[in-house]
């Protein structure tokens, strides 16, 4: 009786006690499946503010930073104001910096920043492209370094070369390798866990069939 | 014992519950606007939400007791409250704050205009400069397609609101250059030193400049280099009038990049006919380094040196004894380097230090005269930048330049050499501070003063300017300043009796920025004192010269630039109004100098067809009648010339070959051939029946044309 009581008691405490900080990884689960969905720049703002929230409580992982940052640069595909933009990639810059302060060799958010140097290409192509397509390209080549056998560095290559004018030597027939590289490397590719970064594989099919 | 359990569960359960505690309200700024997206939450906790698209927000934390409720969302302050969560529902409004730091804050922009790739409401990029038509890649021919410049073809300098050529100094990464122009024929245009390539900022300022900068009557082109170069390049250009090449090699920290150029133009005048007779055409080479290193986490280190050799020789008119011709020949040569270090000391103090020389030594023969000039110059300068806080920053410094100027004038006729000489320290000093009274309300305010071993003369010289954000997207600013010049080597080096010149400027604004479209009216008042003044025309004595000269300047300038209604399209249109006249050097009353033209209108067009990668682009160009000197008439400068067009286009063609990068730039400007007069040289004596005969003043050949192939090995 006392062992069933005893039992009792520390399960309804420790649902009393630990009910107040939700699991890291509930959390975690809940805000990346929201994100899959988040297509709009208002659903992606709120998935913004979901990682940041996370974020500002676990200062010690890398991984909620990251996923604040890859909402904001999606965000700026979703919007037409370049100023604004701009403000987004400067903060998703800032969080990037935070996460490599962490983690400074995981390839993943190498990548992310490369592809929020792309990002910043949209807002002139003219007098941006240059530049930071070389900056981009550079963080990819660091990435590698790190984890040959991440593809989404092919996959962010293969979007640089693509959307690179063929007068620059660049252009759909170039990209085309890549992505088809990018997409062996998706098959040998198993996440962590369920929200660990994984995207890429449907999107890099569909550029695939962009190049033929 | 069931019963004790079940009341005990109770309880607990009944705790947890309570323990839900909710909150909401709504989100918005200090106009009343609604704020969406924004997140709140509880801090150290992961409960929270965004507001919706009604600025509304609600959730539930199980935190409870004294928390910290956190609001933000980008472009404001984080919001931070303390709250008392006791189970009983919260409503709480909440109402952000701008964040100061925001791009789109009022900042001072009386007498300016802003180049740069990273400022947001900038008027140009540096890319824009190159692809301008009818400006060659030269960056005072950009500039004179900004308001604020008169168009003075004959010269090539740039001419702001009623000031001569020598009243515009330029600045490189702060340093002052002593001579950004290349020598020239009489009537034929220099052209700027350096490629606009080489900087990622320009500051070009039509009066009210910073204390910072000083010895500029008129105007600053204030020019920053590049950083870092990015990449391992070689670049081959090759053009109508010469051809370059330049290697770029770069490592983490470091980058260096060597040039050389050759132009030789005999061939394009040999092809293109010159209404002058050249003896030897202008030819001539130059070569660059640079070289960037990194210092630590935050310095840069840069340094750019380049020498430039030219020669050219024409038969032109004789004044003296027209219409008869006597030969001029110029050679020269120009060494100039320049070495900057920049860091950030710390989160409050950031310094920048320079120091540059440079050395002009120009060859002119005058018939069988011949005039060596050799000019020598030293700058070290420091500036610290104090970050009080958010809203308030220093900036103060201290230069010091040195310039030693010797010219021979030898004389065949008599076999004299007459020399003239002089040096001079002149050591400045400046305090500014930058404040932001509110996100509304910004101020400069500065003073500055130099002291002149030469001249063994001080000034003082006061700087203030204000800007006011009206709305969202317009700003209103006003500016005003004294600016002190040492007078021209010219004149320094026949008299010691000198004062520094002056100007004062009134200069008030406004701007209206939106979507890619800027707006901008700049009306102001310039007054010129102590202008140097000669009444004989007897050089070489000292007591000839004194500073009773005076004048004004008045005006209005328009501008209009936009890139967002036609696609693929942006244009701009530049208007300029002045109203000036000048009592100075050997003028016999106060009249309009030949260089003002009362109205000047420029529009720039680019259009992009992106189905043959090219850029065209057009410039049409308006200036009204200049004066000019008549010994005909006795009224002094009462001549005017006719009002002068140019219609310029150019096609930039970009492509690839064998994978590099390749720019194909053809121009062609005064297209329909306009036949403008800038004005008229007069015998110095008259002719058998009184009159004194005049020479027009125009361009060698009424249309310029252009080709380059510029290419980027990687």
């Amino acid at each position: 009786m006392k062992k069933v009581f005893l039992t009792y008691v520390l399960g309804i405490v420790s649902l009393v006690c630990f009910g107040q900080n939700a699991d890291y990884d509930v959390v975690m689960n809940e805000a990346f499946q929201f994100l899959q969905k988040a297509h709009t720049a208002d659903s992606l703002q709120m998935a913004v503010n979901k990682f940041d929230r996370i974020a500002n409580v676990e200062k010690t992982k890398w991984l909620p930073l990251y996923y604040e940052a890859y909402s904001l640069v999606n965000i700026t595909y979703a919007i037409k104001d370049n100023d604004k933009k701009d403000q987004l990639l400067d903060k998703a810059d800032e969080l990037i910096s935070k996460a490599l302060k962490i983690d400074e060799k995981e390839s993943e958010i190498l990548v992310l920043k490369a592809w929020a140097l792309s990002a910043r290409i949209q807002v002139s192509f003219m007098t941006r492209g240059g530049k930071y397509s070389q900056l981009s390209n550079g963080e990819l080549a660091k990435a590698k370094q790190m984890n040959p056998e991440n593809p989404r560095i092919y996959f962010m290559n293969g979007q640089n070369v693509f959307y690179t004018p063929e007068f620059l030597g660049g252009g759909a027939k170039k990209a085309k390798p890549l992505f088809e590289l990018a997409k062996q490397k998706f098959e040998k590719f198993t996440a962590t866990n369920s929200y660990s970064p994984s995207w890429g594989k449907e999107i890099n099919e569909k550029m695939i069939n962009k190049c033929n | 014992m069931k019963l004790f359990i079940l009341i005990l569960t109770t309880i607990i359960i009944s705790l947890t519950a309570f323990a839900q505690n909710k909150i909401s309200g709504t989100i918005s700024d200090k106009n009343k606007e609604i704020i969406a997206g924004a997140n709140v939450f509880i801090k150290n906790s992961y409960d929270g939400t965004s507001s919706n698209e009604k600025g509304e927000y609600a959730f539930e934390t199980s935190k409870t007791g004294k928390q910290i409720i956190s609001v933000s969302f980008i472009g404001y302050k984080t919001f931070e409250q303390e709250i008392n969560l006791n189970s009983k529902a919260t409503t709480l409004n909440i109402v952000l704050e701008d964040d100061a730091n925001q791009m789109n804050t009022v900042n001072v922009t009386a007498g300016t205009f802003e180049a740069s790739d990273k400022k947001k409401g900038t008027f140009l990029k540096p890319l824009d400069i190159v692809t301008t038509a009818n400006t060659l890649a030269d960056i005072y021919g950009a500039m004179n397609a900004l308001p604020g410049t008169m168009k003075v073809a004959d010269k090539g300098e740039l001419f702001v609101r009623g000031g001569e050529g020598y009243e515009t100094k330029t600045f490189v990464d702060g340093l002052l250059v002593q001579k950004p122009y290349s020598s020239t024929m009489p009537d034929l245009p220099s052209r700027g030193r350096f490629s606009p390539m080489l900087f990622s900022g320009t500051l070009f300022s039509t009066g009210g400049y910073s204390a910072e900068y000083g010895q500029a009557m008129s105007s600053a082109l204030i020019l920053n280099t590049q950083g870092l170069a990015e990449e391992n390049m070689t670049s081959v250009s090759l053009m109508s009038l010469g051809g370059g090449l330049a290697q770029t090699v770069k490592n983490e920290n470091t980058s260096l990049s060597l040039s050389g150029d050759y132009y030789n133009l005999a061939p394009y005048y040999n092809l293109v006919k010159q209404d002058l007779q050249w003896l030897k055409m202008p030819q001539g080479l130059d070569g660059n380094l640079i070289f960037r290193q990194k210092i630590g986490t935050n310095g840069l280190l840069k340094v750019m040196g380049s020498y430039t050799q030219g020669s050219s020789s024409i038969s032109y008119p004789n004044f003296d004894n027209f219409p008869t011709m006597y030969n001029i020949a110029l050679a020269d040569n120009h060494t100039y380097i320049n070495s900057v270090y920049n860091t950030q000391l710390n989160d409050k103090w950031i310094l920048s230090s320079g120091m540059c020389y440079s050395y002009d030594h120009e060859q002119i023969g005058l018939g069988l005269d011949n005039v060596r000039t050799d000019v020598k110059s030293f700058e070290a300068k420091y500036t610290l930048n104090y970050t009080l806080n958010n809203n308030i920053s220093i900036k103060f410094g201290n230069n010091l330049v040195y310039k030693n100027y010797f010219q021979n004038y030898f004389v065949d006729s008599t076999k004299q050499n007459l020399t003239a000489k002089f040096e001079d320290n002149t050591g400045s000093a400046f305090v500014e501070a930058e404040i932001k009274f509110s996100t509304k309300l910004a101020g400069r305010i500065g003073v500055r003063s130099e002291y002149s071993s030469d001249l063994k003369k001080m000034n003082v010289a006061p700087r203030l300017s204000l800007a006011y954000k009206t709305s969202e997207f317009s700003q209103v600013s006003l500016g005003y300043g004294q600016f002190y010049e040492t007078p021209q080597d010219d004149e320094l080096k026949f008299s010691n009796n000198l004062d520094f010149e002056k100007a004062t400027h009134y200069i008030l604004n406004y701007q209206f920025t939106k979507d890619s479209r800027i707006f901008r009216v700049e009306t102001y008042y310039k007054k010129y004192d102590d202008l140097v003044k000669y009444t004989d025309v007897t050089p070489y004595i000292s007591e000839a010269y004194n500073n009773s000269g005076f004048g004004y300047a008045k005006g209005v300038d328009v501008f209009w630039r936009d890139q967002k209604t036609f696609d693929n399209l942006e244009y701009w249109i530049s208007y300029s109004y002045i109203d000036s006249k000048r009592n100075n050097k050997d003028y016999v009353t106060t009249a309009t100098p030949d260089f003002v033209s009362n109205n000047n209108l420029t529009f720039i067009g680019k259009y992009y067809i992106k189905s043959i990668t090219s850029l065209i682009g057009t410039s049409y160009s308006f200036t009204s009648g200049r004066t000019y000197y008549n010994p005909n008439n006795p009224n002094f400068m009462s001549d005017k010339t006719a009002s002068m067009n140019d219609i310029s286009l150019s096609w930039s063609y970009l492509t690839h070959i064998k994978d590099n990068y390749t720019i194909l730039f053809v121009s062609v400007s005064n297209v329909l051939g306009f036949d403008n007069i800038y004005g008229y040289h007069y015998a110095t004596k008259p002719d058998a029946d009184g009159t004194y005969e005049s020479f027009a003043i125009k361009s060698p050949a009424k249309r310029f044309f252009f080709i380059g192939l510029f290419i980027s090995i990687k």
